[in-house]
Order: C-alpha cells, then sequence, then structure tokens
C-alpha cells in the first residue's frame, strides 16, 4: 500500500497529540523543575481528572467542556492535598523515598480506579464528539483539534506567568536557590505548593478536554506518566520550550510510526529514542535546567 | 563461615518445614521463596551498592524467556536452560549497567532506563512470533524431573528453595567481602569512594551483573511452575515493581531485609485475593502502595530495622 497520501493526515494528527503530551510534560518538568521531584504519578491525576469528567457525564448530564469548571478545581485540590501530605513531607529526603513515595501513590491511584471504574473502557461523548474539520485532504476532529490549542496556549501562557510576573519570579526563585530565596523573603514552601499545584491541576485542564475523543481506563495515568518523562528528557529537564519541542516530536514519531509500521512496534522506536536520548544526550535538545 | 552455615540450617530448616505444610501453604512457599528472590537480587544493586532499578522484570523475563524457549524449540533440558538464564541476566546486568554507569548517569537517570528497556523488551517480545507474541507461551505439561516439572508443588519448594539458597548464599558471600565494601563505598559517597582508588564504574557494572543473573535465575523456575509465561507476567512493570516493593518494605539495604518483604507481603496478597475472589481486582496494589507510604515515612529502614531496633541491644 502506499502510505505517502496519508502522511500529511498522520503529521496533523501527531502534531495535535503532540499538544497535548506538551502540556502533561511541561506539568511534569514545573514539578521537577522547582521541586526537585520526580512525580511518577503524575499521569494518574489526568487519569482523575478523566474519570470525574466521566462522573460528571454521567451522574450530572455535563458535557465534558462544562464540566470543566468541576474538574479543574478537584485536581487542583487532589494536587495541594498530596503535596501537604505526601510531597512537602520527603522534599528533603533521598532521591530513592521521594521515587518510592510518589510510585507509592500512583499505585493507590490508578487501582482505586481500577476498583470503583473497573478495566472496562469507558467513552465520554460530547456535542463535538464526530464533528470533523477538513483542511485539503486531511481530517480533524474539532474536539482534538481544541484540546491541542488549550493545549499549546496554556504551556505559553505559563512560561509567560514564570518569566513574567511577579509571583513567577518568586517560583523560580525557590527553583534556583531554595536557601538564598528563603533569605530574601520568599516564602519557599508556599512557592513549592503552588508550583505543584499549577504542574498537576493543569492536568485538570487537559482531562476534560481530551476526554471527548479518548477512552479512558485506568492504565491511562501510566502511559501518560511513561510519555511525559519521554518528552521531559528530550526536552530537557526543566525546560519549558523543550517539552513543547519534545512534545511534537513524540507525538509525530507515534502518529507516524504507527502509520509505517502498526502495531505496538511502534512504542519500540519511542523507546529507543529515549534510551539513545539518556544515554548520549541525557541534558536534552535544548540542555540546562533553566526556568 | 559461620554465616553460611546458618544459612545451611536455615535451608534445612525450611526444607524440613515444606512437606508439613498444606497445598495451598505450598503454593505460598514456592511465591515467597521466588518473589523473595527477585527481591534479594534487586537488593544487591538497589539496596548493597545504591542504584535503584525500575526495571529487574527483564532479568526475569529474560530468564524465563531464554529457558522456555531453549525447551520448547530446541529440547535444552530447562536444567541447562537455568545456567543460560543466569548467563543471559548477568550479560545484560552488566551490558546495561556498562552503558549507562559509564555516563555517570544515576539515580533517576538510571531508574527511567531501566524502566525504558525493559518496556522496549516487552513490546520487543510482544512481537516476535517465535517467543509467542503477546499471546505468549505454553509449556505442555510432563512432569518429569529432567523436564523441570516435579508432578507435585513439593518438588517446586525445593527448586524455588534451590534458588534462594543460591541468591542468599552470594549475597552472604559478597557482604564481607572486598566486593561488599566496594558497593557500600560506592553507595555510601562515590567521590570518596573514588578519591580512595575505589573504580566505581567497574564496582556498580559488577552489582548490576549478579543482581542481574540472579534475578534471572527464577525465571525459568516461575515458568515451569505456572506452565505459561506471557510479556506483561513476566517482563511487565508491576514484577519490577514488586521486586522494588519487597525491598524498600522489608528494609533497603539490610541483607535480608527484602525476603522479609516478600514473606509478609505475598501471603497477605493471597489472603486479600482469597478474601475478595475475583472482585475488586486492584485491592491488593492500593495495600501495596498505602505500605509503601507508610513505610518510608515512618520507618525508613523497613520492617527488617523494625526488627532490629525492638530487639534488646547488645552492649559492648
Amino acid at each position: 500500500m502506499d502510505l505517502l497520501p496519508l502522511l500529511p493526515q498522520a503529521l496533523a494528527d501527531g502534531l495535535l497529540l503532540g499538544g497535548v503530551y506538551a502540556i502533561v510534560a511541561v506539568g511534569l518538568t514545573m514539578t521537577f523543575g522547582v521541586l526537585r521531584i520526580v512525580n511518577f504519578a503524575h499521569g494518574d491525576f489526568l487519569a482523575l481528572g478523566l474519570y470525574l469528567t466521566y462522573l460528571g457525564a454521567t451522574l450530572l448530564g455535563l458535557d465534558p467542556y462544562l464540566s470543566l469548571v468541576l474538574v479543574l478545581p478537584l485536581v487542583t485540590l487532589a494536587a495541594a492535598f498530596t503535596y501537604k501530605l505526601l510531597v512537602a513531607p520527603v522534599i528533603k529526603a533521598p532521591e530513592h523515598n521521594q521515587i518510592v513515595v510518589t510510585l507509592g501513590l500512583s499505585l493507590v491511584l490508578q487501582n482505586t480506579m481500577l476498583v470503583f471504574f473497573t478495566a472496562d473502557l469507558h467513552a465520554i461523548p460530547s456535542v463535538l464528539s464526530g464533528q470533523i474539520v477538513r483542511f485539503g485532504n486531511v481530517f480533524i476532529q474539532a474536539a482534538a483539534l481544541i484540546a491541542s490549542a488549550v493545549s499549546i496556549a496554556l504551556c505559553l501562557g505559563l512560561y509567560w506567568f514564570l518569566r513574567s510576573t511577579e509571583l513567577g519570579r518568586l517560583i523560580r526563585a525557590a527553583a534556583q536557590d531554595r536557601d538564598a530565596a528563603l533569605m530574601c523573603g520568599v516564602n519557599v514552601e508556599r512557592m513549592y505548593l503552588l508550583a505543584f499545584c499549577i504542574g498537576v491541576g493543569s492536568l485538570g485542564l487537559v482531562a476534560p478536554l481530551i476526554a471527548p475523543f479518548n477512552y479512558i481506563s485506568p492504565s491511562v495515568g501510566s502511559n501518560f506518566t511513561l510519555t511525559a518523562f519521554i518528552v521531559v528528557v528530550l526536552g530537557s529537564m526543566g525546560n519549558f520550550a523543550g517539552a513543547l519541542i519534545g512534545g511534537f516530536i513524540i507525538g509525530i514519531v507515534e502518529a507516524v510510526g504507527g502509520l509505517v509500521t502498526g502495531g505496538s512496534i511502534n512504542f519500540i522506536i519511542t523507546y529507543a529514542i529515549f534510551i539513545l536520548f539518556l544515554l548520549f544526550k541525557p541534558e536534552g535538545l535544548l540542555g540546562g535546567r533553566r526556568l | 563461615m559461620r554465616p553460611m552455615l546458618l544459612l545451611g540450617v536455615a535451608v534445612a530448616l525450611l526444607a524440613g518445614v515444606a512437606p508439613l505444610l498444606s497445598i495451598y501453604g505450598q503454593h505460598i512457599f514456592v511465591l515467597v521463596a521466588l518473589y523473595g528472590s527477585v527481591a534479594l537480587a534487586w537488593n544487591i544493586l538497589g539496596g548493597m551498592a545504591g542504584q535503584m532499578s525500575l526495571g529487574h522484570a527483564l532479568f526475569v523475563g529474560a530468564g524465563a524467556y531464554v529457558s522456555t524457549a531453549l525447551y520448547l524449540h530446541l529440547g535444552v533440558s530447562p536444567w541447562i536452560g537455568l545456567v543460560a538464564a543466569a548467563v543471559i541476566g548477568g550479560a545484560l546486568g552488566a551490558g546495561m549497567g556498562y552503558t549507562v554507569f559509564r555516563r555517570q548517569l544515576s539515580g533517576v537517570y538510571f531508574a527511567l532506563i531501566t524502566l525504558a528497556v525493559a518496556e522496549m523488551a516487552l513490546h520487543i517480545v510482544s512481537n516476535v512470533a517465535a517467543l509467542g507474541g503477546a499471546n505468549g507461551l505454553a509449556i505442555p505439561s510432563k512432569p518429569d524431573f529432567a523436564n523441570f516439572q516435579f508432578g507435585s508443588k513439593l518438588g517446586f519448594c525445593y527448586a524455588a528453595l534451590g534458588v534462594l539458597a543460591v541468591v542468599s548464599a552470594v549475597i552472604l558471600a559478597i557482604h564481607r567481602s572486598r566486593l561488599g565494601y566496594v558497593f557500600l563505598a560506592i553507595r555510601e559517597n562515590e567521590r570518596s569512594a573514588a578519591a580512595l582508588g575505589i573504580d566505581v564504574v567497574q564496582g556498580k557494572v559488577v552489582a548490576s551483573a549478579i543482581s542481574g543473573a540472579l534475578a534471572a535465575l527464577v525465571g525459568p523456575v516461575y515458568a515451569h511452575y505456572v506452565l505459561f509465561i506471557d510479556p506483561e507476567s513476566v517482563l511487565g512493570v508491576p514484577l519490577s515493581i514488586d521486586a522494588l516493593l519487597f525491598a524498600f518494605v522489608g528494609g533497603l539495604g539490610s541483607l535480608f531485609g527484602p525476603l522479609l518483604g516478600a514473606a509478609v507481603l505475598v501471603p497477605l496478597t493471597e489472603l486479600l485475593r482469597g478474601f475478595l475472589g475475583g472482585r475488586l481486582a486492584g485491592v491488593h496494589l492500593i495495600v501495596y502502595g498505602v505500605i509503601l507510604i507508610l513505610v518510608m515515612r515512618l520507618a525508613p529502614r523497613g520492617l527488617w530495622g523494625l526488627l532490629l531496633d525492638s530487639m534488646p541491644r547488645r552492649t559492648k
């Protein structure tokens, strides 16, 4: 079969996917960049958002876009509790312990969702499901277009927030040198809380947006966590622009790889890229830990 | 030699206890010994040498697939498969360790690489028809000592105990040797270790190779016990997490804490499963997660540490 005519479609799909990957990765890179904690439960908060959206649709009959007003605050609240109860106590602990605590949290979150919602796949219909936008030979789901556009806008917005607002400056100060920031009167503890809530809470915004065109299952979170790690390493840990570029690269690799190879050989390519980067360019494409 | 003698006595005792157990008890015995062996093997690299792996399923899976494929396709006895498994596991451990540690990558980077390599292996095996693809490989039931099928649970109790004894003996041998101190020095402070003339990279590679070889030993025994392997069960992330979990809960870096962790958590899992039947699939993993977090918060030295603290102090 000649695959060339399908290439533009795959590229478009990859770009749309990449936008969503980017914002998930930006959240991860934000918690890492500021708190120096690698959160293995990151994607599970996205799954949490998806199931909250699902509950909103089944119990309250809300369209995913409407349930945004519920899901965003709830996920952010969950993030705040997580920070207070689990993350803050280990912030100065050895790296081992931090990884293990977030792994434990991931086990708890993922399997609580499994117990409540079973492993069945769920779809959440929306007014926009099935709406297709056509550009020449390329067909794009309207919902995917919105999700990707909002994700990219959010990435840029967060970047602007960190760069150009007073609060952003304080967060960056806490990230760059905890002790120096403390001495200058920055409430480092609060900046950590804020960074964690923004990094994880942004998933509460993304979840309802990707709900209309994604199946949800309890394991969706760990897939996103792994992908986010790959994106973050590709684009340099702690680097926003890197996460955006990395997201697009992985999105396109997955979409085009899926077109060419089909099946799970696709994953092998993604992991191979990841391993090669870790080995030969662990500082990522853009390098540095600038925030 | 006293520790070795003690180990011999302990193994003899366990071997004596095994026939007295019910069939169900023997099943738990096998599981504890196998999971305990993986956790102990994990601990050589993760606890003794301080390099946390998130992909030890790679070694177990490699061992299981090598011996099973040799047996099914070439008729090679699983007893030889066991040796092949250890060799492959050691080679994988050494190769992975060499590529990673030579580049000064440690901590979370090492954890991510091990995770990615294991996941990649899972997807590769899922796509190789000779290895059964995603459907896995079934081993025809032909009970015979030469086929590593013992026809009774008791036989597998001894096989699993044998693996556990080998792993334990290696740990004891390392512990009081130069190598043990090299691992310790690397774990505590790499720079000081290097300044003292220790080849840090070599030390970590050796730890990785030993850890991989011992974990791989478990694969063939598991495969012939269950008579079926598929990528998800022997190469999946959950197995890697189990190894780390038992080690952390039991006591990271202590010699036999990981075995204690497995001895407490595996029966707990089976009990929960018995209680809940088929319903509520993920409950035992929620319990694992909670225990893991609680141990980290309340007893970072694990159950082994608690045990030591509760014993009366010896006065010097």
